[in-house]
């Protein structure tokens, strides 16, 4: 057998104060006596995360590069902007190239085995280099391939006979477009290099498509260039109003500013605060910020790990379970959906990040899904209903519930709660293991399976999984497709039903690790975490990644974090999310010499 | 309009390669003949040793790194228009023939010496990118502190293996997901190890060998807006906004990429290259996209898109556009409709049917089967392309090749001993070939209740250090502090029935850096 792990599973309690830390070998309080000592998951670092200390100094990513969403959505902004009658065309000859560009990795920390997200990906790839630069001289291409495009580009100056008008007309695309490639104000000698990159023939259409293509290859366009105003300590610099204009649109669009941005920014009211408030909250408010919203939240919760719902369907066993609810192909996405609905609606409508913990009304407007929650689908504008009485939040949408088997995976609907939800460290299996999922037995409920397979008293498997399984287990009154249930229906191969077993839902979940007390169901979990404040600390250290697009650190980042959980555990879902503007490390930037 | 397999083994084999590469026959006959890598990675090992590995058959045997090593001849058993090693190295007779068995080679008992549990990196040297398995601060995470760039990586960016780079528009084909890794700045071999990207889109791999409106005979369009894109960044590097140091180094990386690109740009592809016509569908959108309607459970439409990209890999080697193809599996090549890893790889240990209610009855059959297929229909139909390409001084473009098959793990998923090694071609006679070498010390078992014996072989890091200087990479470009081979050291097997100090000495070590037994010529 494997040797047993010095670092164990980092188990954390969150109270009101934060986390504790416990040095390595101490007895932790809570520990079931069952467990052996030096058992994986009983012991190790409980750390204080979130304790500010305003002397430590944030790490600062160099030079960020665009994300794949935002490098797209910048282009087309341009496009739009550059050709503003014939841009539908353009973009839609502009779809292959762009399709060309890499999709970005979905980037962790070290350490974590699942999650992680897109924007972390900073890697400077020579593909994306070369598919950038393809995209720039095709965007190049469509705006000057006839003299329609160019006179719409430049107006009639670029087609007209006369020469003596040909510089000012290329001076003026320069004035115009420049400011939007880069996103500030043109310096004079950024004007007379992209002047002087159309050389001698200033609106012939290759030369100005060299000015372009170079315009969306330049740096301003690509990576946030962001050099800074005053200094405001050692090497932290205020960003000026350009750079924090596009910060923001950045993080809450994934796109560049709009034209109320730009102008505030070159205004410089950006600057003020009364100002700077009022932008944050339109651009909170924008439906624009709601796919950018989805992109964090599906990206947190980890929807693109259930796997497709259809592999099996056509099996005995499978059959038998789905009966008439066989998924369609279209089924995973919706549940994804309905997750998703829930968060748009609470940000829209004031609701807080525990409400959307807790919230239990019916947000698909899937008939197939509805079905599946024996509800009516909804109309999508309409105040929502609440669900049947068995559905008690966000944990119990299906998109938490559902797998592509006909069974539950509580090991892994727990994984998911404790490493995703609450933040905790979780060790993956000790070397040697081969792990196997559990299979629907003819004679045994799931929950007893699991237990048999992984709680065996004193067995390696125990430290783990006695913080994994309650989790799971206490939704196991859903089954695998999210149907509430009573009793689990179990099946022979051949998909001839055996026994009804009633599920068993009361679990010692340990949300907090003082915390030995049962919960009868997921519903009691949903409060007790949502009673802990646990999910709202981890929403500050997983919405802290998405937004600065690099680990948190627990030392040096506590003093952002605080702020983040903070505005989670008082405000609203929108108060939460707009909170991070008003961050110093957002509003400037580290440049160390 | 595509080209059936057939047309193109035919126009292939009519392809002056000589001549392409090089210039003139003339001048072919002066040259050294250029080598070619491929190395195709799949996932999840577990396959049998009696499935995957010739039967013992009178083996040589010496003694070596503290062990008796063995080595036999491979000889195909022929049966039924079928031809066999084993069950997983088999094909059809025609193909699969006993003088392209005489250019292969078959190891057994090459090994990681850590538990790596899943990975992509280590095929090719990158033990770092790896899923943590083994703890917080077990084996996974300690060598994930310690990236390596990846060897085709080495010998891409190695002026002794790429002496020229005319007419080369990609140093490395890229055709998977987190397999090869390169420094941040290549061309100064500094920053950061970092993920290259790779695609398995055949028409994104055809456009950037052959990019639009570009024809054989000269440069490529638009090179100097790019010269202009390099002077401005250039110009932000010189000019006095403020930067950070670390800024500073990200645009040099980019410039660095920039002046790639520009060399590609500039590429006069040769005269004699024949350029296969763009097929009006690439493989996702013939066969469909992986993960896209049934192409996960359909194992003919894998191997059909799988040859695709072989058809480009000797396309692009013919025309001397590039001669390093990294390839990963995107499937099984089974039919398999459940949870692949979990139901198959994860139980092929175990001796069918495990319990009575319990799918697939007989994994390690399906998983053999996908392995088989793997072998037969995109591992051979690449070997049997390149054989079928002349090299213009009576040979053929595999025998200056290296082609080489790696899986995940060893003969049980996630662990990393022996893993198997599959080799074609001599790289241009480095290589004795016809082989089947076994390095197992069977006197060391890892597991002795698992019906399927593990035994500590030697090291991984041995076998890629040969693959490098066979492909002329000096060991002065990738010599590692504390051993002769290539890869982070680290060992750690306490967790077994032998030790670490047992299963991989010092005095094992030590002789990284030589040549295994057997196999230089």
């Amino acid at each position: 057998m494997r040797k047993l792990l010095v670092s164990a599973l980092v188990i954390s309690t969150l109270g009101c104060e934060g986390f504790i830390m416990l040095p390595e070998g101490a007895e932790v309080p809570g520990t079931p006596t069952d467990v052996p000592s030096d058992t994986p998951g009983t012991r190790g670092v409980v750390a204080v995360p979130f304790a500010c200390d305003a002397q430590q100094q944030p790490d600062e990513l160099p030079l960020r590069r665009l994300s794949r969403t935002e490098y797209v959505n910048s282009v087309q902004a341009f496009v739009r902007a550059a050709l503003p009658q014939s841009s539908a065309a353009a973009l839609t000859a502009l779809a292959a190239p762009l399709s060309a560009v890499p999709n970005d990795a979905r980037a962790k920390p070290l350490g974590e085995t699942h999650g992680g997200y897109l924007r972390l990906d900073q890697t400077t790839q020579q593909a994306t280099i070369d598919a950038t630069y393809d995209v720039a001289v095709a965007v190049a291409q469509q705006a000057t391939n006839s003299a329609a495009r160019r006179s719409e580009l430049m107006g009639a100056c670029a087609t007209d006979a006369s020469t003596t008008n040909d510089a000012a007309c290329l001076s003026a695309l320069v004035d115009k477009l420049g400011p939007l490639a880069l996103r500030r104000a043109l310096t004079p000698a950024d004007r007379t290099f992209f002047i002087d990159t159309a050389g001698t023939t200033p609106v012939a259409a290759d030369a100005v498509a060299d000015v372009l293509a170079v315009m969306l290859s330049s740096p301003g366009f690509l990576y946030h260039v962001e050099s800074g105003a005053e200094q405001l300590e050692g090497d932290r610099y205020a960003l000026d109003a350009f750079e924090l204009a596009a910060r923001l649109s950045y993080h809450f669009w994934q796109a560049p500013p709009d034209d109320a941005l730009r102008a505030s920014a070159a205004s410089g009211a950006l600057l003020q605060d009364a100002e700077y408030r009022a932008q944050v909250a339109r651009l909170v408010a924008d439906p624009r910020a709601m796919p950018v919203l989805d992109d964090f939240f599906a990206q947190w919760f980890r929807l693109h790990e259930l796997g497709s719902l259809t592999s099996r369907v056509g099996t005995p066993v499978y059959d038998a379970f789905a009966g008439a609810n066989a998924p369609s192909a279209s089924l995973r996405e919706r549940m994804f959906d309905d997750v998703l609905a829930a968060v748009r609606w609470n940000v829209r409508s004031g609701g807080s990040l525990d409400g959307l913990l807790t919230d239990a009304r019916q947000f698909t407007t899937d008939v197939e899904l509805a079905a599946l929650y024996g509800a009516p689908a909804w109309d999508g504008t309409s105040e929502p209903a609440r669900l049947p009485a068995a559905r008690s939040g966000l944990l119990t949408r299906a998109a938490f519930l559902a797998n592509d088997s006909a069974n539950t995976r509580p090991v892994m609907k727990g994984y998911r709660i404790r490493n995703a939800l609450l933040c905790d460290a979780i060790s993956p299996p000790p070397p040697g293991l081969v792990v196997t999922t559990p299979e629907l037995d003819p004679n045994a409920t799931t929950r007893q399976v699991v237990a048999n397979l992984t709680e065996q008293p004193r067995s390696s498997c125990l430290g783990c999984h006695v913080a994994l399984n309650p989790l799971g287990y206490a939704s196991e009154g859903f089954d695998a497709l999210g149907r509430a249930r009573t009793h689990q229906q179990l099946f022979d191969t051949a998909g001839a039903a055996t026994v009804a077993l009633a599920v068993e839902t009361q679990a010692v979940p340990r949300i907090e690790f003082d915390d030995d007390d049962a919960y009868g169901d997921i519903g009691a979990v949903t409060q007790r975490i949502a009673a802990s404040r646990r999910f709202d600390s981890c929403f500050a250290r997983q919405y802290f990644r998405f937004a600065f697009r690099r680990a948190e650190s627990l030392t040096s980042d506590a003093c952002a974090l605080r702020a983040l959980d903070e505005a989670a555990r008082t405000g609203s879902l929108a108060d939460a999310v707009s909170a991070v503007a008003f961050l110093p490390e957002f509003k400037s930037r580290r440049l160390a010499p | 309009m595509s080209l059936s397999r057939r047309q193109l083994l035919a126009a292939l084999s009519s392809l002056p390669v000589v001549p392409a590469l090089l210039g003139t026959r003339a001048h072919a006959q002066a040259a050294p003949m250029p080598k070619f890598y491929v190395h195709f990675c799949t996932g999840h090992g577990a396959v049998w040793n009696a499935n995957m590995y010739p039967q013992a058959a009178s083996p040589v045997a010496q003694s070596y790194g503290g062990r008796m090593v063995r080595r036999q001849p491979l000889t195909l058993s022929v049966a039924d228009g079928r031809a066999a090693l084993s069950r997983v190295l088999s094909g059809a007779s025609g193909v699969f023939t006993q003088a392209i068995a005489n250019k292969m080679n078959v190891i057994q008992g090459l090994d990681w010496p850590l538990y790596l549990g899943h990975h992509t990196g280590g095929h090719l040297g990158n033990l770092a990118r790896n899923d943590g398995s083994g703890g917080n601060e077990g084996d996974g995470a300690i060598v994930g502190r310690n990236p390596r760039v990846t060897v085709d990586q080495l010998m891409a960016w190695s002026p002794e293996f790429y002496p020229s780079l005319d007419g080369v528009r990609r140093r490395v084909m890229h055709l998977g997901d987190r397999l090869s890794y390169v420094w941040a700045n290549p061309a100064t071999r500094s920053g950061d190890v970092q993920e290259f990207a790779g695609t398995r889109d055949s028409h994104t791999l055809y456009d950037s060998l052959f990019p639009p409106g570009t024809t054989t005979g000269g440069p490529a369009p638009r090179a100097p807006a790019a010269n202009r894109v390099r002077d401005d960044y250039q110009r932000l590097l010189e000019s006095e906004r403020r930067m950070s140091s670390a800024d500073r180094l990200r645009l040099e990386q980019h410039i660095q990429r920039l002046d790639e690109l520009r060399r590609r740009l500039n590429v006069t592809v040769g005269a004699n290259c024949v350029q296969p016509p763009r097929p009006t569908q690439s493989n996702h959108a013939r066969y469909g996209r992986p993960y896209v309607g049934d192409y996960d459970i359909n194992p003919t439409s894998q191997s059909a898109s799988s040859q695709m990209l072989n058809d480009l890999i000797v396309s692009a080697f013919s025309c001397g556009l590039s001669r390093i193809a990294v390839v990963g599996a995107d499937s099984t090549f089974t039919n398999y409709s459940g949870d692949y890893h979990q139901e198959v790889a994860h139980r092929a240990e175990q001796l069918a049917p495990a319990r009575d209610n319990q799918q697939p009855t007989d994994p390690q059959s399906i998983l053999a089967g996908g392995n088989q297929r793997f072998f037969e229909t995109v591992l051979l139909d690449l070997v049997a392309k390149l054989e079928a390409t002349p090299d213009g001084r009576g040979g053929t473009l595999l025998d200056h090749s290296l082609v080489v098959w790696s899986q995940e793990s060893g003969n049980l998923t996630h662990n990393t001993f022996s893993v198997p090694i599959i080799t074609f071609g001599s790289a241009s006679g480095h290589f004795a070939t016809g082989q089947y070498v076994d390095y197992r010390n069977t006197a060391l078992t890892y597991d002795q209740n698992r019906p399927e014996r593990e035994h500590p072989g030697l090291l991984m890091h041995q076998w890629l250090g040969m693959t490098l200087r066979a492909m002329g990479v000096p060991a002065a470009q990738w010599a590692e502090p504390n051993h002769g081979g290539y890869g982070y050291r680290y060992a750690n097997v306490n967790w077994g029935n032998f030790s670490t100090a047992q299963g991989y000495p010092d005095a094992l070590w030590a002789t990284a850096g030589q040549d295994l037994p057997w196999l230089k010529s």
